[in-house]
C-alpha cells in the first residue's frame, strides 16, 4: 500500500521535488494522478513512465521485471537511448533484492528504478552530479564509510543498503548540520508545505539539535523582478547555479567564499536575466529562492491544481494553475518530456496576473460613434451583432482571430462566415506564401526531435525569446555533441556559439543557391536542420523569401527524407497553427494587415469587421464605416476600437484546443470562471449564428469536436500526438518553379517577430509583473 | 454465617456525597479566616484548595502544595487580590509568577524561590515585571473591532474590469492584494 502510494506520489510529485513530500498529503497527490489517468483528453504521456515504474513487481526467479522504458532515461543525453550500451542491465543488490538495473547509472538512479527513494537536496536528473549536500549516503558492502549514491556508479554486484542504521544515522547527522545554520522561519517562508528541508527532516532528522553556536547570516541578493531571495535559508545545494549554467546558460549566478562563508549570488550585484529563470524558484529545495509575485500570498495545502497548456507563446508547455477561490494564484510546470521537459518560460510562469486586470466582463456596446461604450446585456448585444451579420454582404465581412483564439472557436468562427458567404477569415499569422504546406508552418522535426539534428541553420529568428525552451535544448545539443549552429538573422546572444553568417537576403540567396560554404556542412549532415523565424515573413518580399527557402530546403536532401523533416518554421503563437490548419487565411505581412486586405490585395471595404481577440487591427486602413465586433478576454487596442465587445474568457477559463508550433493539439482545462459574465468564445459565436437565422450545426462541446474531427482531424483526437507530414508531399509541397522572379529587399535586414518577450499578448500586456520585466531586462 | 472475604471499607464518592470535599475545604477555611475569609474564597476561586503555604514572591503571589492531591494539582498560586475584588481576571496574569518560583510551580524542580535565587541569582538581573499587557486598554483590537473605532478596509475586487473610461478607471478599488494588506485592514 505504502510503496503504491509513493508510487503515484512519485509519479504528480512537483518535478525537481522529491516526492516523499507528498506522502503525508496523500490525499492530494492520488486525487490528481486519478484526474489525470481519467482523463480522455490528456492521457499520460508515453514517455513518462515514472507511475509504472516506481512500484517493483518480481518474477519468479525474484528478480524485479524492469518497465521497457527505464525514468532514469528521462534527461539522459539522447543518444545514450540509442546506443546499445546503455540499454545492457547489471545486477546489483539493493536491500537485499538482486535487481537489474541499467549500465551506467548512479547508485541513486538505480535504487529509483526499483522503486526506492533516496533522499536527496542537490541531485537532480536533469543537472549535473554536485555530490555536495551528502543527504544521500548509502552503505555499501566492503566500503569504509557510508557513500554519496548520486555520485556513486552502480557496479555489478554491488550490495548496497539504503535503510541500515549506518545510513540512518549518516542521514541524520545531515541533517542536523544542515539544521544547524537554517532559520527556523518557517511560519513566514513561501516554501512552508512544499520544502524538501522540512519533509526530509520529518522524515530522517533527529528530534533535536544540539548547536548551540549562533547561526549564520546572509544578506539577500537582488535577481530582479521574479526571483525573491532569502539567502540565510540557503543550503548551497548549488542546484540554482547548475541550472543557470548549464540551462539557462547564464554564468551571473554563482558561489562566492567557502566553508561557512560560501555564498550564493551574482559576484557584482546584478539581475539574473534569462527567460527562464523561474525555473530555479521550483528548484530550490528550501525557500532561499521564491516568486516574487506569489510572495506571502497563499500557501500550497489551500491551493486546487488544475492540469492545463500553456498559450502564451507556441511552444505548448504543459502548465499546473493552483487556484484558491476563483483566482488563478500561481502557474507551475508539469512534465512533458517531449515539449517543455519540467522548465517553463518566465512568461508562461509569471505573467497570469494580467488574467485579473483589465478583464472584460460585461458586453458593452457603442451607442453613437461619438461615445464611449457602454454596458449592455448580452441579448441586446448578441441581437445587433446578429442584424449586422444579416443586413451586410458576404464580401463585406471580414474575420480576424488573434494569437490567443483556440481551435474551437475559430472553427465556430469560420463556420459562421462561411454561412454568411465571406471567405476572408484570417488569423495573426505571417506565414504568408508557405500556408498551404503544414510541413512548411509547423516544426517538422517536432520539439524533441531538434534534439536529433547535427547541424543547425537559424533564419530570421532569436530563439532565445522565441522558443527560449527550444533554445535551451538547441543549447545541450551544442555543448554535449558540438552541433554546428549557424543563423541568418538578428545578431543576438542564444546563450552558445553559432556562426552568424549575416542578416540580410543574399545570405539566404547564397545559401539558396549553394554558393555559401555552410551549404557544405548541411549537405555533410546526417539529420540538419533549418528554422525559420516567422519574421521572415514579415517582410514585404516575403514571397520571395519563401521561394528561397522552399530552394533551400528542396536543395539539400538530407533535409527532408524517410523519417526526418529537418524543416519548419517557430511559430510565435498559440493560434497559428491551429488557425492554418482550419484553412484560415495568414495576412501575408504585418504592412498588409490593414482591414480588407487578403494576402496583400485590398478588396472592397469592410462593413463588419469581426475580431476574435485581435489586436493588432490597422486603424488607418479600416474604413470609417465599418461596424467592428471585438471578442476577447482583455481590453486593448481591439476593445477600444469595437463598436460592441462581446466578453470571451481566457486559456484559464476555458476548454480550448490549442496547436504548438509542432502541431501537437492539446486542451487547456478550466481552472476559474469566467469574470462576470464572460462566456465560452465558440458558444458566444455559436449563439450570433442562431440569431442571425442560420444556426450551427452543433449545440454541444461534442458537436463542435465532431465538426472539428470532420475539418481537421489532427486537432480533434485528442490523443496529443503529432501527425506527421508524410516526406514525399513535403517535398512535392515545397518543390519550386525555377521560372519565378522576385525582388529582394537586401537593405532590410532579417529581423525576429518579437521584439519584447515579456509582452507579446493581450495577457502579458496586462501584466504588471511582465511590466517590470520589460523595465529591468528589455533592452 | 461468618463472612469468608473482608469487607471493603465504605466509600466515599462523590456521587453519594457530591459537596462533601467541598464542605471540609470550606471548613477548614473557616478555620483559618473566619467567615468573610471563606465566603469570599469560594467566590473569587471557585474551587476551594487548601494546602501548605510554601512561600511568596516579590509580586506577592502565594505559593501552595498539598502533597495529597494528584500530581500536576498539588502546587498552585494564589494571585495577591484586593480583599473584595470584582472582575478578578483584572489582577491576575500568569506573567506575574516570578521567574524564580516558575520551575518550582511547573515541576520543572522541587526548588521553592528563595532558595532559587540564592543558587542562582545574579547581582546584574533587572527586577521582575509582569507583561503590560494584563491591561485591558493596552490590547491590540483589529480594525472593525467593536472596540476599535476604526472600520475595517474592503478586500479588492478578484479582477480589475476592463473600463472604456480612464475616469471610471480611476475610481475602481484596487485590486486584491493578499500579501501586503494594507488597503484591506488600514492599519495605520
Ligand atoms: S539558493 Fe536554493 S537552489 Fe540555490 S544553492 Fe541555495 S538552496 Fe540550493
Ligand atoms: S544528493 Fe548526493 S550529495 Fe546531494
Amino acid at each position: 500500500m505504502l510503496a503504491a502510494l509513493q508510487a503515484r506520489a512519485a509519479a504528480t510529485a512537483r518535478p525537481g521535488r522529491v516526492s516523499l513530500q507528498l506522502l503525508h498529503k496523500g490525499a492530494r497527490g492520488v486525487r490528481s494522478s486519478d484526474a489525470r489517468a481519467s482523463s480522455a483528453v490528456q492521457p499520460a504521456q508515453p514517455s513518462q513512465p515514472a507511475a509504472v515504474s516506481a512500484v517493483v513487481q518480481l518474477d519468479e526467479a525474484g528478480f524485479a521485471v524492469l518497465p521497457k522504458e527505464l525514468p532514469s532515461m528521462r534527461g539522459v543525453d539522447f543518444k545514450q537511448e540509442l546506443d546499445p550500451r546503455y540499454a545492457e542491465t547489471i545486477e546489483v543488490i539493493i536491500d537485499g533484492h538482486p535487481v537489474q538495473v541499467q549500465k551506467g547509472s548512479s547508485l541513486i538512479q538505480a535504487c529509483e528504478q526499483v522503486g526506492i527513494q533516496v533522499p536527496r537536496f542537490c541531485y537532480h536528473e536533469r543537472l549535473s552530479v554536485a555530490g555536495n549536500c551528502r543527504m544521500c549516503l548509502v552503505e555499501i558492502e566492503k566500503a569504509p564509510k557510508p557513500v554519496a549514491a548520486c555520485a556513486m556508479p552502480a557496479a555489478p554486484g554491488m550490495k548496497v543498503f539504503t535503510n541500515s542504521p549506518i545510513v540512518k544515522k549518516a542521514r541524520e547527522g545531515v541533517m542536523e548540520f544542515l539544521l544547524a545554520n537554517h532559520p527556523l522561519d518557517c511560519p513566514i517562508c513561501d516554501q512552508g508545505g512544499e520544502c524538501d528541508l522540512q519533509d526530509q527532516s520529518l522524515f530522517f532528522g533527529s528530534d533535536r539539535g544540539r548547536t548551540t553556536e549562533s547561526r549564520r547570516g546572509v544578506e539577500d541578493k537582488n535577481l530582479g523582478p521574479l526571483v525573491k531571495t532569502v539567502m540565510t535559508r540557503c543550503i548551497h545545494c548549488t542546484r540554482c547555479v547548475r541550472f543557470a549554467t548549464e540551462v539557462a546558460g547564464v554564468d551571473e549566478l554563482g558561489t562566492v567564499g567557502r566553508g561557512n562563508a560560501m555564498e550564493i549570488g551574482t559576484y557584482v550585484e546584478r539581475m539574473l536575466d534569462s527567460e527562464i529563470s523561474g525555473n530555479i524558484v521550483d528548484l530550490c529545495p528550501v525557500g532561499a529562492l521564491t516568486s516574487k509575485p506569489y510572495a506571502f500570498t497563499a500557501r500550497p495545502w489551500e491551493l486546487r491544481s488544475v492540469e492545463s497548456i500553456d498559450v502564451l507563446d507556441g511552444y505548448g508547455s504543459n502548465i499546473r494553475v493552483d487556484t484558491r477561490g476563483g483566482e488563478v494564484m500561481r502557474i507551475l510546470p508539469r512534465l512533458n518530456e517531449d515539449i517543455n521537459e519540467e522548465w517553463i518560460s518566465d512568461k508562461t510562469r509569471f505573467a497570469y496576473d494580467g488574467l485579473k486586470r483589465q478583464r472584460l466582463d460585461t458586453p458593452l456596446i457603442r451607442p453613437d460613434p461619438e461615445m464611449p461604450l457602454q454596458p449592455a446585456t448580452w441579448k441586446d448585444a448578441l441581437t445587433l451583432v446578429a442584424q449586422k451579420f444579416k443586413a451586410t454582404p458576404g464580401a463585406r465581412i471580414g474575420a480576424f482571430a488573434g494569437p490567443l483564439a483556440d481551435v474551437e472557436s475559430m472553427l465556430a468562427l469560420k463556420d459562421l462566415c462561411n454561412a454568411f458567404d465571406s471567405e476572408a477569415i484570417h488569423c495573426d499569422v505571417p506565414a504568408g506564401p508557405l500556408a498551404d504546406c503544414r510541413a512548411a508552418y509547423t516544426l517538422g522535426s517536432t520539439i524533441a526531435g531538434v534534439e536529433e539534428a547535427d547541424a543547425v541553420l537559424l533564419l530570421s529568428t532569436d530563439l532565445k525569446r522565441e522558443a527560449p525552451l527550444l533554445n535551451a535544448r538547441l543549447r545541450r545539443r551544442v555543448y554535449h555533441d558540438g552541433v554546428r549552429v549557424a543563423s541568418v538573422g538578428p545578431r543576438v546572444p542564444l546563450t552558445y556559439e553559432y556562426e552568424h553568417l549575416g542578416d540580410s537576403v543574399s545570405q539566404l540567396l547564397e545559401l539558396a543557391n549553394g554558393t555559401h560554404p555552410f551549404c557544405k556542412v548541411l549537405a555533410g549532415a546526417q539529420r540538419p536542420l533549418v528554422l525559420v523565424g516567422t519574421g521572415a515573413y514579415e517582410r514585404t518580399d516575403a514571397r520571395g523569401v519563401a521561394w528561397a527557402v522552399q530552394k533551400l530546403v528542396t536543395s539539400v536532401p538530407a533535409l527532408i527524407q524517410d523519417g526526418w523533416l529537418g524543416f519548419g518554421t517557430v511559430q510565435p503563437t498559440a493560434a497559428a497553427v491551429g488557425a492554418l490548419d482550419l484553412g484560415l487565411t495568414p495576412l501575408a505581412s504585418s504592412a498588409a494587415a490593414g482591414v480588407g486586405a487578403s494576402d496583400g490585395a485590398i478588396a472592397e471595404p469592410l462593413g463588419l469587421v469581426y475580431l476574435l481577440g485581435y489586436d493588432s487591427i490597422d486603424l488607418d486602413r479600416l474604413s470609417p464605416d465599418a461596424f467592428v465586433v471585438y471578442q476577447g478576454h482583455h481590453g486593448d487596442v481591439g476593445a477600444e476600437t469595437a463598436d460592441v465587445v462581446l466578453p470571451g474568457s481566457a486559456y484559464t477559463e476555458k476548454v480550448g484546443t490549442y496547436a504548438n508550433m509542432e502541431g501537437r493539439a492539446q486542451r487547456t482545462a478550466r481552472a476559474v470562471s469566467p469574470p462576470g459574465e464572460a462566456r465560452d468564445d465558440w458558444k458566444i459565436l455559436r449563439a450570433i449564428s442562431e440569431l442571425a437565422g442560420k444556426p450551427l450545426p452543433y449545440a454541444g462541446v461534442d458537436g463542435i469536436r465532431e465538426r472539428l474531427a470532420a475539418v481537421a482531424p489532427q486537432l480533434a483526437d485528442g490523443t496529443e500526438s503529432i501527425h506527421a507530414v508524410s516526406p514525399d508531399i513535403a517535398k512535392a509541397m515545397l518543390a519550386v518553379r525555377a521560372s519565378d522572379k522576385f525582388d529582394f529587399d537586401t537593405k532590410t535586414p532579417f529581423a525576429s517577430c518579437i521584439d519584447n518577450f515579456y509582452m507579446t499578448d493581450a495577457i502579458s500586456r496586462a501584466s504588471t509583473t511582465m511590466a517590470s520585466c520589460t523595465k529591468a531586462f528589455a533592452k | 454465617m461468618p463472612r469468608l472475604l473482608p469487607t471493603h471499607p465504605k466509600a466515599y464518592t462523590s456521587i453519594q456525597y457530591p459537596f462533601a470535599d467541598q464542605l471540609k475545604k470550606f471548613a477548614q477555611e473557616l478555620r483559618i479566616g473566619g467567615l468573610f475569609h471563606a465566603v469570599n474564597r469560594l467566590r473569587q476561586m471557585n474551587h476551594l484548595r487548601v494546602g501548605r503555604l510554601v512561600g511568596e514572591d516579590t509580586n506577592g503571589n502565594k505559593y501552595y502544595e498539598n502533597t495529597n492531591v494528584a500530581y500536576g494539582r498539588s502546587r498552585w498560586v494564589e494571585p495577591k487580590v484586593p480583599l473584595v475584588a470584582f472582575e478578578m481576571d483584572k489582577y491576575y496574569d500568569s506573567s506575574q509568577v516570578t521567574p524564580e518560583w516558575h520551575g518550582w510551580l511547573h515541576y520543572m524542580s522541587d526548588k521553592p524561590g528563595p532558595i532559587v535565587k540564592a543558587e542562582f541569582g545574579q547581582t546584574w538581573t533587572v527586577p521582575h515585571k509582569q507583561n503590560p499587557s494584563i491591561d485591558r486598554s493596552m490590547h491590540y483590537t483589529p480594525p472593525g473591532h467593536w472596540k476599535n473605532t476604526l472600520t475595517r478596509g474592503r478586500i479588492g475586487p478578484k479582477y480589475e474590469a476592463w473600463a472604456p473610461d480612464a475616469a471610471d478607471a480611476a475610481a475602481r478599488l484596487p485590486l486584491r492584494n493578499y500579501s501586503d494588506n494594507t488597503h484591506t485592514l488600514r492599519i495605520e
